[in-house]
Order: structure tokens, then C-alpha cells, then sequence
């Protein structure tokens, strides 16, 4: 459904990314993980068109999208959410969900019913800014399903949540996956969060693909151990 | 009865019967002068926050677009005997057309303090390039007698037109901030890249603030010259330009009413402080100063909490009776 070939991104004579390849299948809840500054938001950003990538391809329902901008990417169906907490601060959190509706999906109606599915139906009123984190989160991503992807990409969603709100943001996004057949990619720092949740995924490290394949074999890695849980080397991000 | 009764939207009604019926309440050539100003300059305002209030497009060339329409109107009613009901609208499309074009286009490539400094330079070029084209504009001197909206139109009827003129531009742009364009305007403005990754087509919803905007703009500058018969390049100069500024932030910047408002305290205050003379600015600098050191969002926010504070009194009646 979804796949990079030989991504590479480069700023100055910094290379944020490598001959990044990775293929998503339709229906899947793909994951990405790695350590700060590995690359996975570049690469976000990349896929999304925010920047453009040095070199390589993207290709979206067998469609070469690379050098789309973001809003032709959205309008194909690829919606993302940001690491940093980001909703229209002004609006209310109707009218954000509107934003994705009205410009990404063409279809107003869309709004309304994603109020529903994340229940947000009784904080519509109140301005973004007024929010707590989590609902802030909600928010984000009711906007990115609002444009009706098909794709959806998520970018550390649960950073700064508690156990709880964890447990039901990974609810909600097992539902979308499950009930609204929308493919998923994840970000997530937490290992043991991934491997529960996805069933493929990649492994940046400095920009390059440190592991590329099942979810349940990345404990047993040697590479992924020493640079992600603290080898030598390791920066000890996945203390658990 | 007196539930449904609203007392903003009787507000709003007492004010717009007291402009209507301003001049037969003995109001002197001077007085409705100076309320032709505030329509205009609110227009001005109005569209400039449109621009940098609602689209987040620090834009500080305003008012060349005011200037543009101005002489344009002025030339083509002076020169060409054009009708002023047409010179208007002329005036409004000469001015999108080459401010989305030779502006637009350029600034949006831009972001931030440089499409700030690009626009400043653009306004910055006119009264150099006014005063080059002398035999056209008139050079420093300007033009003069441009001909008013009808023959023989005395102030009354400058008054009353320029009056329906502001409530149509204001109507226009509360229709614009009220509709999915409006919206988009204020999501690039919280957050660009987001409002980008929803499908918002960021470059076309940004031109369509410059088109709207000049366009609203220029019809004013066209306004302007047919009801106070005259445009020079001082129109361009600091003083005009810092007091708009400062009817947005006065008012209230990326609200409905701050500039209306703003332009209302600057356009009266700014004449009723000439009987302090040198000090005029100054006094005016300090009043500024004053309202943002207490109610930063501008005079808006002043209304807002005394707006709240008699909804306060309106709720306590109901519970005693």
C-alpha cells in the first residue's frame, strides 16, 4: 500500500536519513522506533512533504507521490498528527476537526463524526488552547482522521501521557485500525508499547535502518539491544 | 420579554441609529468630516487585521494599497471623467491585481519578519515613484479637486455614502472570517504546518488574503479621494501609517470590532487632542501605551470585562424576583 525507496535526506552536511526503505501493507499497524535524533520525524516529515527527500522515492497506492505537497498528499489520503502537541489554539475543537474536514476530506460531516468516535463531543465548544495534553492529542488526531485517510501516521502520540491515557489511546487506535480499516504508522520511544501493538516495524538509528521486520524478534536483536536498550553506545531512552 | 431581551445587539442598534441619524441632529461640517475618517480608516484597519490579525501575514504595506487605489480612482475621475460609482470598484481591482502580482506572489515565498520588511518596502517605493510621474499623480503636491461621488455633493451626503460603504466592506469581512476561508486563515496562523498536512492548499488561501484584502483596501483609498477630494504622498508618510498600526492594536488584533474600535479612539482622540497641539502624538503615544499596559488584547478586552461584568448583574435580577 505504502512504500520508500532509498530515502534520503540530507540538510547542509548533516544526512538526516539513509536509504530509508520500508513497505507498509493496507490494514497493517506498521511501527518506527529509535533513538532522539535517530530520524524517524524527518522521516515523517519527508513521507508528508514538508520536505522534500535529497533523493529516493515514495509511493502511495502504487502512485510516485514524492515531491507532493502536503496538501496533495493529505487529499490522497495520507494524514499525520506532530510530536509536539499542535492543534489550532484559537479554534474551538469543533472547528479544528472542521479544518480537516472542510480542506482534507472535502466532506463537512466528517467532523461530526469523528466528535463522536473519540467523544469529544462535550468539549466541542471550548477553544484548543483551554485543553489538557491528552485531549490536546485527541484533538490532533481527530483533525489528521477527519480528512478521511487512508493512511494515518502518528507521530509519538502517547509521549507525556499516563498509564491510563495510554491504555486508551492505544484503544482508540486499534479501533480506528480495526473497525475503520485504516493502516497505521506509529512512532513510539517505548519498545515494549510497539511490540504489543504492531506487528512489522523499522529501527532507525542514525538515519539508517538498524532493523527492518517482525515486531516480536526486536528483543532478540543484538544491534537493535546494544544501540537502542543501552548497549554500549546506548543513550538509555527504554528504561522500563 | 425581557429574557430574549440582548443588550449588545441593542447596543449595536442604538449605535448604528445615532450614525444614521447623526446629521440631523445639528452635527457640524467638521464633526461629520471627522466620521467620514473613522469609516474609512476602519475599512483600512479592518482589512489591514484581516491580513496580519487573522492570517497571521505580517503585512506593513497597507497603506501603499490605500495609496494605490486612491490615485488610481483620483486619476481616472480627473483625468479620464470616469464616474466615481465606477472608479471605486476600478480602484479596488487595479489594486488586488497589482498587489497580489507584484507583492502577493513574491512576499508569500517568505515568512515572518520578511514579509514584513518586503511589504515595508513596497509601500516605501510609491512617493518616489509618485513623485517621478508628476504629470499623471501630480508629484509631491498631489491631486487635487478630484471630483466628489455626485455633483455638488455637500458633506451630508459624502457622509451617508461613505456610511453604507463601511458596512458593506465590514459585512464582507464578517462573512469572510465566519466562513472554511476565514477558518483556514486562522489555522495557518496557529499552526502552518498543520493546517498544511489537513489539506489546506496554504499558498492559495494566503494569495486569496492579499486579493481580498487590497481589493477592500484599494476600494477605500477610491472612497477616500471622492469624498475628501484630495491625495498626496503624505498619505504615505509615517504618521498615517504608525496610526493605523495602532488602531489594531489599540482595538484589539485578530478580532471583528478592535480595529472599528481602534479606529474609532484614534480617528476622535487624534482630533480632539489638537487643542493640545505639539503634544498631540505624544498624548496619544501615552493613551496607547495606558489601555495596552492594563488591557493588553486592546480596548476589545476592556469591553469584554465589562460585558461580562453586566451579564453579572443581568443573571443576579432573575434569581430575587
Amino acid at each position: 500500500m505504502f512504500a520508500t525507496k532509498d530515502i534520503s535526506k540530507s540538510f547542509g552536511k548533516l544526512t538526516a536519513l539513509s536509504n530509508v526503505s520500508f513497505e507498509v501493507e493496507e490494514g497493517e499497524i506498521f511501527g518506527i522506533a529509535g533513538p532522539n535524533g535517530a530520524g524517524k520525524s524527518t522521516l515523517f516529515n519527508v513521507i508528508t512533504g514538508v520536505y522534500a527527500p535529497t533523493s529516493g522515492k515514495i509511493f502511495f497506492r502504487g502512485k510516485d507521490i514524492t515531491n507532493f505537497k502536503p496538501d496533495q498528499i493529505c487529499h490522497l489520503g495520507i494524514a499525520r498528527t506532530f510530536q509536539i502537541p499542535t492543534a489550532f489554539h484559537t479554534l474551538t475543537v469543533y472547528d479544528n476537526l472542521r479544518v480537516g474536514a472542510i480542506f482534507g476530506a472535502k466532506r463537512p460531516e466528517s467532523a461530526d463524526e469523528v466528535l463522536e468516535l473519540l467523544g469529544l463531543q462535550e468539549v466541542r465548544h471550548r477553544p484548543a488552547r483551554n485543553l489538557d495534553l491528552y485531549t490536546t492529542k485527541l484533538v490532533m488526531l481527530g483533525a489528521a482522521l477527519a480528512t478521511d485517510c487512508k493512511l494515518l501516521m502518528l507521530d509519538e502520540p502517547m509521549a507525556g501521557l499516563s498509564m491510563v491515557e495510554i491504555n486508551n489511546f492505544l484503544e482508540i487506535v486499534r479501533h480506528i485500525n480495526q473497525e475503520k480499516g485504516i493502516t497505521i504508522i506509529i512512532i513510539e520511544h517505548l519498545l515494549d508499547i510497539l511490540i504489543s501493538l504492531t506487528k512489522r516495524m523499522l529501527i532507525l538509528s542514525d538515519g539508517q535502518v538498524l532493523y527492518l521486520g517482525d515486531s516480536a524478534g526486536v528483543a532478540e536483536d543484538r544491534r537493535v539491544v546494544e544501540v537502542y536498550l543501552g548497549g554500549k553506545g546506548g543513550v538509555g531512552h527504554a528504561r522500563h | 420579554m425581557l429574557k430574549n431581551f440582548n443588550w449588545k445587539s441593542a447596543l449595536y442598534i442604538l449605535v448604528i441609529a445615532f450614525i444614521l441619524l447623526y446629521p440631523w441632529l445639528g452635527a457640524s461640517s467638521y464633526n461629520k468630516h471627522l466620521f467620514i475618517l473613522f469609516f474609512i480608516w476602519s475599512i483600512v484597519a479592518a482589512n489591514w487585521n484581516l491580513m496580519m490579525g487573522y492570517a497571521g501575514i505580517n503585512s506593513l504595506g497597507n497603506i501603499g494599497f490605500m495609496a494605490i487605489g486612491g490615485y488610481t480612482a483620483g486619476i481616472l475621475a480627473k483625468s479620464f471623467g470616469i464616474p466615481p460609482l465606477l472608479t471605486v470598484p476600478i480602484a479596488g481591482l487595479v489594486t488586488s491585481l497589482v498587489v497580489t502580482l507584484a507583492l502577493g506572489l513574491p512576499a508569500l515565498r517568505l515568512s515572518g519578519i520578511y514579509i514584513a520588511l518586503l511589504t515595508l518596502i513596497f509601500a516605501d517605493t510609491l512617493p518616489s515613484l509618485l513623485t517621478q510621474t508628476r504629470e499623471i499623480t501630480g508629484g509631491a503636491m498631489g491631486l487635487h479637486e478630484i471630483p466628489p461621488f455626485y455633483p455638488g455633493m455637500d458633506k451630508t451626503g459624502a457622509y451617508y455614502i461613505c456610511f453604507v460603504f463601511f458596512l458593506i466592506v465590514l459585512g464582507i469581512i464578517y462573512r469572510v472570517i465566519h466562513s472554511p476561508t476565514g477558518m483556514a486563515f486562522v489555522a495557518l496562523r496557529d499552526s502552518e504546518n498543520f493546517a498544511y498536512c489537513l489539506g489546506v492548499n496554504k499558498f492559495r488561501e494566503r494569495l486569496k488574503v492579499f486579493a481580498l484584502s487590497s481589493l477592500l483596501t484599494g476600494a477605500a483609498g477610491g472612497m477616500y479621494v471622492h469624498a475628501l477630494g484630495d491625495i498626496s504622498p503624505t498619505t504615505l508618510g509615517i504618521e498615517p501609517f504608525l496610526l493605523t498600526i495602532a488602531m489594531i492594536e489599540l482595538g484589539g488584533v485578530g478580532t471583528f470590532f478592535g480595529p472599528i474600535l481602534g479606529a474609532a479612539v484614534i480617528v476622535f482622540g487624534n482630533e480632539f487632542l489638537r487643542l493640545a497641539g505639539t503634544l498631540r502624538l505624544t498624548l496619544l503615544g501615552a493613551l496607547i501605551c495606558t489601555i495596552i499596559l492594563f488591557y493588553p488584547g486592546g480596548v476589545i478586552q476592556l469591553f469584554h470585562s465589562l460585558e461580562h461584568q453586566i451579564e453579572r448583574l443581568l443573571k443576579r435580577k432573575p434569581s430575587t424576583s
